[in-house]
C-alpha cells in the first residue's frame, strides 16, 4: 500500500495507507486489453471528390485541362480537353498498365504543372483495390485532386443497359 | 561478505513507492484510450481487409461507413445488403441516406451548439475486392444527404510518401 501524508489541524499529520494495488490490478488488466485491441497498422485516407452520375467530360469544363482517365476492364484511356491518347491495354496477366499510365502522367504534368485535378472513370465492375492503384499513380505524379465517375465503354454498354447502370 | 549478510539482516525492507507506477499507468490508459478514439481510421471491421496505398494523410475523425463484402454499414449498423441495393435502378441507398440524414441533423445541432461549423466529412472503409458499382452508389448517397467531404480508408503501403514525381516515370 502506499502511504499518504495528510496533514491537520494543530500541525499534526496522519498517515493514511491508500490502497493503490487494486487500482494497479485494474489499470494492468485495462492496458493490455487496449493493446490488444489496438490497431498499429497505419490507416491514411485519399480524398475523392462526388461521381457525377451524367456524363463524366462535363464536371470539369471549368478546370484548364480536363484531365479524364478512362478505365475499363481491357484498358486505360487518358482522354484531355485538347484530344485523348491512345489507350493502353492490360497487361499479359490482366492488369492494368500502370508503368504506362504513370510515364504518360508525368509527360502531361510536365507541359501542365499546374493541373492537380484528374477524374477517374471507371467501369462499374473494377474492384475497389484496383482504383485505389490507380489512385496512387495519379498521386505519385502531382493530380491528387481525384474525382470519380463512372464509366460506361462502348463495348459494354449492351450488356450494362437492363441493368440500369 | 559476511559484513553484508549481517548488515542485511537487520535491515528493514525498503517501501516501495507504487505512486510512480500509479501514474505511469494513468498515463498509459489515457495515450491508448486517445489512440483508439481517432476512431474513424482505428476501429476497422473484422470482415474488411483495406487496399494498401501510398496516401499519407492522416485519417480525421469523421462518420464512418464501412463496406464489407456482403453488407454497407453505418457506424456498426446494416444500412443495406450489396446484393440487394446494386440491382436497385436509383443509385441513392434508402437506408443508408436515411441513417446518414439522421447522423448529418444531430452532427449539426451538435456543432451549432459549440458554434463550429459542421464539416460533413465522411469516411469509407471499403473490402479491398468490391466492385466500383457499390462504391458509386455509396458517394452519391452520401452526397446526396449532405456530406461534401469524402474519403477512401486506406492502410499506408509505405514506400515514396506520396510526393509528386517521387519515383521515375514507369515505375509503379
Amino acid at each position: 500500500m502506499a502511504v499518504m501524508k495528510i496533514r491537520k489541524g494543530h500541525g499534526r499529520n496522519f498517515d493514511v495507507e491508500l490502497p493503490v494495488e487494486a487500482y494497479i490490478a485494474v489499470a494492468s488488466k485495462l492496458v493490455t486489453y487496449l493493446v490488444i485491441g489496438a490497431v498499429w497498422m497505419q490507416l491514411t485516407q485519399i480524398e475523392v471528390a462526388l461521381p457525377s452520375v451524367g456524363d463524366s467530360s462535363s464536371t470539369s469544363a471549368q478546370q484548364e485541362l480536363s484531365l479524364t482517365i478512362k478505365v475499363d476492364e481491357k484498358q486505360i484511356q487518358i482522354v484531355a480537353s485538347g484530344g485523348s491518347l491512345p489507350p493502353f491495354p492490360n497487361l499479359p496477366d490482366g492488369e492494368f498498365d500502370l508503368p504506362k499510365l504513370e510515364e504518360k502522367l508525368g509527360e502531361i504534368k510536365t507541359k501542365f504543372q499546374g493541373q492537380r485535378e484528374v477524374i477517374l472513370a471507371v467501369q462499374a465492375t473494377i474492384k475497389y483495390e484496383k482504383i485505389v492503384n490507380l489512385m496512387d499513380v495519379c498521386i505519385r505524379k502531382g493530380f491528387d485532386g481525384i474525382a470519380l465517375s463512372p464509366y460506361t465503354p462502348p463495348w459494354a454498354a449492351p450488356a450494362a443497359a437492363p441493368a440500369g447502370k | 561478505m559476511a559484513f553484508f549478510s549481517r548488515k542485511k539482516k537487520h535491515a528493514e525492507l525498503p517501501k516501495v513507492s507504487l505512486i510512480s507506477l500509479v501514474d505511469f499507468f494513468t498515463c498509459l490508459i489515457f495515450f491508448l484510450l486517445q489512440i483508439q478514439d481517432l476512431g474513424a481510421g482505428a476501429v476497422v471491421s473484422k470482415d474488411i481487409q483495406l487496399p494498401l496505398s501510398i496516401s499519407t494523410i492522416e485519417i480525421k475523425s469523421s462518420t464512418i461507413v464501412a463496406i464489407t463484402p456482403t453488407d454497407i454499414l453505418v457506424e456498426g449498423f446494416s444500412a443495406g445488403h450489396i446484393e440487394e441495393e446494386v440491382k436497385r435502378e436509383d443509385f441513392a441507398i434508402p437506408l443508408l441516406e436515411e441513417y446518414l440524414i439522421k447522423i448529418r441533423e444531430r452532427a449539426a445541432k451538435q456543432a451549432a451548439a459549440t458554434g463550429a461549423e459542421w464539416e460533413g466529412r465522411l469516411i469509407i472503409q471499403g473490402h479491398k475486392d468490391v466492385n466500383f458499382e457499390i462504391l458509386k452508389r455509396v458517394l452519391f448517397t452520401a452526397g446526396k444527404s449532405g456530406f461534401s467531404i469524402m474519403s477512401l480508408a486506406v492502410v499506408h503501403a509505405g514506400g515514396d510518401e506520396g510526393t509528386p514525381d517521387a519515383k521515375p516515370a514507369g515505375g509503379s
